[in-house]
């Protein structure tokens, strides 16, 4: 449940989602979308949708894979001819590779792992950019921001598998380069990085396969001080009115002055 | 030369973490292959300031130095867990006077050459040495180092402080 009203904070603007027909991306989307903002959810498979062929899920479905540049190029094009401009970048889809440690794991597990983790965030941090600065040609008004999904297994060695965590590494460091880069160039795009620790989405089903899915989330839950893994369920947005009905009388709010406004290269 | 988000294509970002993150997780998986037969050992994977710190113009370089610092803890951690007496740590130069920087000691900025650029960005106001980080790998593989494993040992005159 949000604490503060952010319905109109992204009216307007539009933002892609990778890996959002579930887990974090999928909540992402969803407080996204609640926020004002167009949202595309860039996926190999839209979420399971309902009986009346809907989908479960807010925004619009484009098929995608991260580790393509191709289909990074066709995705652009997509949104520019649909929503025509890009504000927001999510790079939040992918893979562990599952189980493997530096004895376990193949080269070609590392390249899997890699393509999608480090390489599909590369192309998403560079197409995000060349979106942005499609949206508002000439500094300063070229305007984004940019968050890539890494990983505790960014930070810490013993939370996920080999090639996973040096993937994570790279786009802890990667997002810095961006960062730094878009303030360089006066661009005002921001780019920051998120580190998840354990938490119950789909990029666990090998381990809830192996070990069982409640077994698997107390052995999770129990390498986190808290006690238990992270949530993913959307939030549930009020669907109270902000209309007159409600503020009878009263003029609407003035935007809140961002929190995250200063916040780049985190 | 500046290889920045928007200049590098997706071969180069391969080809960049091919050598520096891929090559490292194969030196070490061999390593570990050899060391636990001779009954234990030390590998040192040198990453960077740059493994540590954002830089404009050496994106795909920082994320493979940002790799190879969290294989190397992966890497301790493992070899602590099986006991197999390795130890795993990762070494972060700053700018080192090697073959490598040469074409940055050409590339003169405003009334500075290109060597001053460099060595202004160190609080201690040079370049290191190659034998000042080989002082700091011999301290990792040698019994001097022996509680040390899955950390970052920084050689930048400064830099990152």
């Amino acid at each position: 449940m949000l604490l503060v009203d952010m319905s109109n904070e992204l009216s307007g603007r539009v933002a892609i989602v990778t890996g959002g027909a579930s887990g974090i991306g999928a909540a992402s989307a969803a407080l996204l979308a609640a926020a004002g903002a167009a949202v595309i959810v860039a996926d190999l498979q839209p979420a399971r949708g309902r009986s009346d062929g809907s989908r479960d899920g807010p925004g619009r479905f484009v098929a995608h894979d991260v580790a393509s540049e191709d289909s990074w190029k066709s995705l652009l094009a997509d949104v520019f001819a649909r929503e025509g401009r890009l504000d927001i970048m999510v790079n939040n889809a992918g893979i562990s590779g599952g189980p493997g440690n530096i004895e376990t794991t193949t080269v070609e597990n590392w390249q899997k792992v890699q393509a999608i983790d480090s390489e599909g965030v590369f192309l998403g941090s560079k197409y995000a950019i060349e979106g942005m600065k499609r949206t508002g040609p000439g500094k300063p008004t070229i305007k984004g921001s940019i968050v890539n999904v890494s990983s505790i297994a960014g930070l810490v060695g013993g939370a996920g598998p080999t090639a996973y965590t040096a993937a994570k590494g790279a786009v802890r460091l990667l997002s810095k380069s961006v960062a730094l880069y878009c303030a360089e160039q006066k661009y005002d795009i921001r780019c920051n990085s998120v580190h998840p620790g354990g938490v119950d989405t789909a990029i666990f089903n090998p381990l809830w396969q192996a070990m069982g899915h409640e077994q698997g989330k107390a052995f999770i839950g129990a390498r986190h001080p808290i006690g238990r893994p992270g949530n993913w369920a959307p939030p549930r947005i009020s669907s109270r009115s902000t209309s007159s009905r409600s503020r009878a009388g009263r003029p609407p709010s003035p935007p809140r002055r961002r929190n995250s406004a200063l916040c780049t290269g985190s | 030369m500046r290889n920045s988000i928007e200049d590098c294509t997706l071969a180069e970002y391969r080809r960049i973490n091919d050598i520096n993150s891929l090559g490292t997780f194969l030196g070490c998986k061999s390593a570990i292959g050899a060391m636990k037969a001779a009954g234990g050992g030390s590998i040192v994977n040198i990453s960077s300031v740059l493994g540590l710190r954002g830089a404009a113009y050496a994106m795909a370089y920082c994320a493979s130095k940002g790799a190879v610092r969290t294989l190397t803890k992966n890497v301790a951690l493992h070899c602590a867990q099986m006991k197999y007496n390795i130890r795993c740590n990762s070494v972060h130069p700053g700018y080192i006077d090697t073959p490598m920087i040469a074409p940055r000691l050409e590339q003169n900025a405003g009334n500075m050459t290109g060597r001053q650029a460099l060595e202004e960005l160190h609080p201690l106001g040079r370049l290191g040495r190659p034998e000042e980080v080989a002082a700091m790998i011999l301290f990792l593989l040698s019994d001097e180092s022996t509680f040390s494993t899955g950390s970052e040992f920084v050689c930048d005159g400064g830099l990152t402080a």
